[in-house]
């Protein structure tokens, strides 16, 4: 976590200096998304940081908290784009994001008599998100978004089945929302 | 909307939405079911012999008899090791018994239990170990519903994995074969004639008679003549009984809800002679003349919500009474020799606790061996099961105790 950390401040550092180019626009784009997804709602924070390229192609490292059915997680992800420039500096923006995910709220808990490992989780995000102009370097976003997380836990229980091995079983969750987003751009 | 002239998200916005209910969330586990293979009890039986030494996988019980050090492979055999506290110490056999957990010894004869069942094993030639007799259905809760069919012994498990939808969690948890290792257990102590078992154990031997517990049950098996065990009677001892501990003509048997005190000066006809009750916990114990040293501790088979050791004052067994308490981690086995009480302490370690004052018990010594649960102080040497492996110490000099071997 704390290596994840540090390259992250590290990155963001970099395309701060790689901003000074003309080529360069750093980008900060902080979202809200209500999920919608099987009989069951959530919603998402996202803060994704990163780079636009020739007003063009954009990279960016993102992360936030995610909460849709008895979970609760912390997605990290790298962002890839491409944005579309309108008239009267409007943008449409598609873009994936791709990362992994932690679980920090999970029904399965430690208790007495079993223990539960949270391993890393897959997460997507693929969507589209429109831009519209509120100052010349602010925008409000909308949009809509495809996400998919993939959890895995392991729990162990005290008991024990034959040659003393204790009883466990993986527990493979997949969810997946469509997510209606806003937020603001800077 | 004067900005948003494009009515692409909206088409988007609303096909999203209409497609979520398209979206489906899945659950599901993977667990591991375990077939047992079988084999005759013929075959079971011819194969109880020396064979080659093999790697000690999953320690279970252990016995000290003469310089041999036998080792428990949980549910299925035993290794053999010579010397085991000095430099040369080794491997010499190991022995295949299919369900055992427990053993003692007795004049040469190794008494072993596999499922159900009470083997005789001659172990006068080291080197040339055989089944020497059997007795049947001693251990009848070790009969496994689903694990034994008629003549038929499970000699090994084959694992598969299998996926199940999550919904259907509590329809395929009742089906399968999954059992408790309740039978967790084993060993003896005795005069020249014996060796000397654990704490945790559930056979033990003195003099001619080896006494082994059931969770019911206390079994007494005439062994005056080793190679052919006569099973006496049974004493019923009500449910719960975990360890049996032996001490002069006395048996201190720990249950999860006490210890009793058995007087056995007539060896085949067992007399209670008290009981010391405590809350409904796993409770190994030791004892010497006046005093017994009672480990309490929870878990999943346990239950409670207790971790200590207890001392109670048996000098009057028909009336026992708590001595002083000792908080502890997760105590199991424990040994003493003299002022030194060695202690099993769950993921603590082997403690080593100075109980010269009963009242005030303290710490002297940590080693760091996690989850090691049983321990036999024997000629200074320390010899500690753990499921890492069995790990050999020197106490000599007890300010400055010496790894010695581990298997």
């Amino acid at each position: 976590m704390k290596i994840t950390v540090i390259i992250i401040i590290s990155f963001l550092a970099c395309i701060h200096l790689q901003a000074q180019n003309k080529n360069w626009q750093f980008q900060s784009v902080n979202t809200f998304s209500h999920l919608f997804g099987n009989k069951k709602n959530g919603y998402n924070i996202h803060t994704v940081n990163g780079v636009l390229y020739q007003q063009k192609y954009g990279v960016a490292l993102g992360a936030g908290y995610e909460q849709y059915h008895y979970n609760g997680s912390i997605p990290l992800f790298l962002q890839l784009k491409r944005q579309f420039n309108f008239r009267n500096n409007q943008h449409l923006n598609v873009f994936a994001n791709n990362g992994t995910s932690f679980i920090t709220k999970t029904p399965f808990k430690n208790t007495n008599f079993s223990g539960v490992k949270k391993y890393p989780s897959y997460y997507g995000n693929y969507g589209i998100s429109y831009w519209l102009p509120l100052e010349k370097n602010c925008f409000l976003t909308i949009g809509i978004s495809y996400n998919l997380h993939r959890f895995k836990l392991k729990e162990t229980f005290q008991w024990e089945v034959i040659d003393g091995q204790k009883y466990s079983e993986y527990i493979f969750q997949k969810f997946r929302t469509i997510g209606l987003t806003a937020g603001l751009v800077f | 909307m004067r900005y948003f002239k494009s009515p692409l998200m909206l088409v988007a916005a609303v096909a999203g939405l209409l497609l979520s209910g398209c979206l489906k969330d899945t659950e599901t586990r993977t667990y591991t079911i375990y077939e047992p293979v079988y084999s005759t009890s013929a075959e079971v039986r011819a194969n109880i012999k020396s064979s080659a030494p093999k790697n000690i996988e999953r320690p279970g019980k252990i016995y000290v008899y003469k310089n041999y050090l036998f080792v428990n492979e949980i549910n299925k055999g035993i290794h053999v090791i010579e010397n085991y506290d000095k430099n040369s110490a080794q491997k010499i056999a190991y022995l295949p018994v299919p369900g055992n957990v427990d053993m003692a010894v007795v004049n040469n004869v190794l008494y072993a239990d596999s499922y159900t069942d009470l083997m005789a094993i001659d172990i006068s030639d080291i080197h040339n170990i055989k089944l020497s007799n059997h007795l049947s259905n001693m251990f009848p809760d070790r009969y496994y519903v689903q694990g034994k069919q008629a003549d038929d012994i499970i000699v090994d498990w084959k694992k598969r994995d299998t996926t199940v939808n999550g919904e259907n969690y509590a329809l395929w948890r009742a089906g399968q074969i999954i059992f408790d290792a309740f039978f967790n257990t084993a060993n003896s102590t005795g005069g020249s004639k014996t060796g000397t078992g654990g704490s945790m154990a559930r056979f033990t031997a003195i003099k001619n008679t080896l006494y082994t517990v059931t969770n019911n049950r206390l079994n007494v098996i005439n062994v005056s003549q080793p190679l052919t065990p006569k099973f006496s009677n049974n004493v019923g001892l009500g449910f719960g009984i975990e360890t049996i501990y032996p001490f002069k003509d006395k048996l201190f048997i720990g249950s999860n809800t006490g210890m009793l005190i058995y007087d056995v000066s007539s060896p085949s006809a067992p007399a209670k002679l008290g009981e010391f009750q405590h809350a409904r916990v796993c409770d190994p114990v030791i004892a010497n003349d006046s005093l017994a040293y009672v480990t309490l501790r929870n878990g999943s088979q346990c239950a409670g919500f207790i971790n200590e050791l207890n001392v109670v004052n048996v000098t009057d067994p028909t009336n026992s009474k708590l001595v002083s308490k000792y908080d502890m981690t997760n105590p199991h086995g424990l040994s003493q020799d003299g002022k030194w009480l060695f202690v099993c302490d769950g993921k603590d370690g082997l403690k080593v606790l100075d109980v010269s004052n009963s009242q005030k018990i303290s710490t002297f010594k940590k080693i760091d061996i996690p989850d090691a649960f049983d321990v036999i102080c024997y000629g200074k040497t320390a010899i500690v099961s753990a499921t890492s492996g069995t790990y050999i110490y020197n106490y000599e000099d007890i300010n400055n105790i010496k790894f010695v071997n581990k298997f």
